[in-house]
């Protein structure tokens, strides 16, 4: 499974939705991606992938293809 | 209000459907992804927590899910406003309320004993406006200030029924450092660790939680080859069989949890006489045989094995948590029992961390009567030697049998609630009082509390009968009666009630006394006693019945009895 995979099926089961299975996503198209959301995602992504993000990455972590950039370039 | 499968419908028993969440749930460290896939297949208790706060509690809450599935419940969390003064405001009804502070906000701004004042003045105030169990937690910090403050905040809230403080200094302790992340101020409003909040959910969802909400487990039933050691005892023999590491760790774990006050109960296929052996020859095994309450040792099955455990501790087979290696014994007893909890016991540290952090194991009320319990159990077995060779009274008199009455002895709202919330068979109304419930009932003008301990020249049993009762006009109501199962047998009942309500009855001058009853599935003692009593049937499930007092014939049959009745 590549990274993208895994990390898109760590964000849909944090956010609890079925989809989208291809393609970017992100907070400003799904209203599940709350700012508890948010936490609750760095919480699984860092534990799923044993990274850890700086205080500024964690705010930008805003959308799929901005996760799978930071945790390939942990 | 339940949630899920209808139990009972022919599917595999719950019982093994959670052993399959034991190793997420149990890990050294949870994975999320581990947890985020688990949903409960069997009936969960649906529950509403109040959460009173000045911080996030809300990551906690997201991560809390299966593990309150494990212990059978599901959460709804009504979330305060984020407030340091924690004016409450009109939370309305919740079955648990949680005080979650973040400490830090209130450092350098009040002295610790004067925080530690003022916190517990408005949890006086949360108790005062409902009866729910209230969980806080403490500051947990190592500095002086953060000491200070939880010290004076457990004596303070000593005096509070019903309320517990959640101890956050072991888990701060063990995860040193990574307990606490300061990345998160700016994104998450919170400090704590993703770590942390998994650890703090998992902690509340399986051990405070539960322990909240109902009495926790009398008994814990373990096999024993591969189970408290490596081998078998019957092909290896008692010298063979190898105490690992991990298996040391899960026996110490098992003494522990003897002293405070479970019994232990040995439930395996092999010869009473090897098993004897093994106990008395290991002196390395951190189980000793005084460990043990009962065993069940036998080539019968595991389920009767069970049954005569919880005969033999005269306690019910939900009261008895089930660790066992084999899969096939655990579905055997999970078919004969479904209500008794089960642990499978393949991997000993598994084991070992589920009896460390597992639902029911942690006790809410006092636990000094709890460790009364094995003691008192093992004397019994010389009542019996010397019932069987005297007759009724003359047992009595040599066993020097004393009762010691108190009434309404504040000091004691958490064993009257202990016992209104954990006895069966003699629990006449089946009230089901919690701590609040009861300091409640010492605070109204008509009602009046009897307690009653036992003793003999064999062992202390403690505090084993509560009576709750109120004066309504010419008749004295007995709201309830609860007799521990420890003092039945002993045919004091009578001498116990009639001391009591006859006391209260003459203070009070209440020609009539008013019973209250209930039918519930196991108190058929209660209720044959009260028809016997009263010389009567008891048609209602449920109601009154009345006798008037005084009661000549009872009173002077409890004379002669040869035993000491004192009032504290």
């Amino acid at each position: 499974m590549t990274t993208e995979e895994r990390a898109r099926q760590v964000v849909l089961a944090t956010l609890g939705i079925d989809g989208p299975a291809t393609g970017d996503f992100g907070r400003e198209t799904v209203s599940a991606w709350d700012s508890l959301k948010h936490v609750a995602l760095i919480f699984a992504i860092e534990d799923e992938f044993e990274v850890q993000f700086s205080e500024e990455q964690m705010a930008s972590l805003a959308s799929l293809s901005a996760i799978v950039e930071a945790i390939d370039a942990a | 209000m339940l949630f899920g499968p209808k139990p009972g419908s022919g599917e595999m028993p719950a019982a093994l459907r959670r052993i399959d969440w034991q190793a997420a749930l149990f890990a050294p460290k949870p994975r999320r992804m581990a947890l985020q896939g688990l949903t409960a297949s069997w009936p969960l208790r649906g529950i509403t927590i109040a959460v009173h706060r000045n911080a996030p509690f809300e990551y906690v809450a997201q991560a809390m899910p299966p593990f309150l599935a494990y212990a059978g419940l599901a959460a709804e969390f009504r979330f305060g406003d984020y407030d340091d003064s924690l004016a409450f405001g009109d939370g309305g009804e919740a079955d648990v309320h949680l005080v979650w502070l973040d400490h830090e906000r209130y450092r350098d701004r009040l002295a610790p004993e004067a925080l530690a004042a003022w916190l517990a003045e408005r949890l006086a105030q949360l108790r005062a406006d409902g009866v729910a169990p209230i969980l806080v937690a403490n500051w947990g910090a190592a500095d002086a200030e953060a000491v200070a403050f939880d010290a004076a905040l457990e004596r303070y809230c000593q005096a509070l029924p019903g309320l517990r403080i959640y101890d956050r200094r072991p888990l701060i302790e063990a995860m040193g450092e990574s307990y606490r992340d300061p990345r998160l101020a700016a994104v998450g409003a919170t400090n704590l660790s993703g770590p942390a909040t998994l650890a703090v959910a998992r902690d509340l969802g399986l051990r405070w939680l539960p322990a909240a909400l109902r009495p926790r487990l009398k008994c814990i039933a373990v096999d024993f080859d591969n189970m408290l050691y490596a081998g078998v005892l019957g092909e290896d023999g008692a010298a063979g069989v190898r105490l690992t590491d991990a298996h040391r760790a899960l026996q110490q774990r098992l003494v522990e949890l003897h002293g405070e006050g479970l019994f232990l109960a040995g439930l395996s296929k092999n010869e009473p006489e090897d098993v004897e052996r093994l106990l008395a020859e290991r002196a390395d095994f951190p189980l000793r045989r005084e460990h043990f309450s009962a065993l069940a040792i036998s080539w019968n099955s595991k389920a009767a094995g069970l049954a005569e455990v919880a005969d033999a501790l005269n306690i019910g087979a939900d009261s008895i948590l089930f660790v066992d290696d084999n899969l096939g014994e655990i579905a055997e007893v999970a078919a004969a029992f479904p209500e008794t909890p089960c642990v499978y016991g393949a991997d000993a540290a598994l084991a070992l961390a589920e009896l460390s952090l597992g639902p029911d194991l942690l006790a809410w009320g006092p636990s000094g009567s709890d460790r009364l319990r094995a003691t008192d159990l093992a004397a019994n077995a010389a009542r019996a030697q010397m019932a069987r060779t005297a007759d009724p009274l003359a047992y009595l008199g040599a066993l020097e049998t004393r009762l010691d009455f108190a009434l309404n002895p504040a000091g004691q709202v958490g064993r009257i609630a202990e016992l209104s919330g954990k006895t069966n068979q003699f629990n006449l109304a089946i009230r089901r009082h919690n701590e609040a419930e009861v300091a409640r009932w010492f605070a109204r003008d008509d009602s009046r509390a009897v307690t009653v301990a036992l003793s003999d020249r064999l062992s202390d049993s403690g505090i084993v009968a509560m009576l709750l009762m109120r004066v309504d006009g010419a008749a004295l109501l007995v709201e309830e009666i609860c007799i521990s199962c420890r003092a039945l047998g002993r045919k004091l009942e009578t001498l116990m009630i009639a001391t009591a309500v006859g006391a209260v009855a003459d203070a009070e001058g209440c020609p009539e006394i008013r019973f209250a009853h209930a039918t519930g599935p196991r108190n058929a003692p209660a209720r044959t006693w009260l028809a016997e009593f009263i010389s009567g049937d008891i048609d209602e499930e449920q109601g009154y019945c009345s006798i008037d007092y005084p009661w000549p014939d009872v009173a002077a049959s409890l004379q002669a009895m040869p035993v000491i009745l004192g009032w504290r």
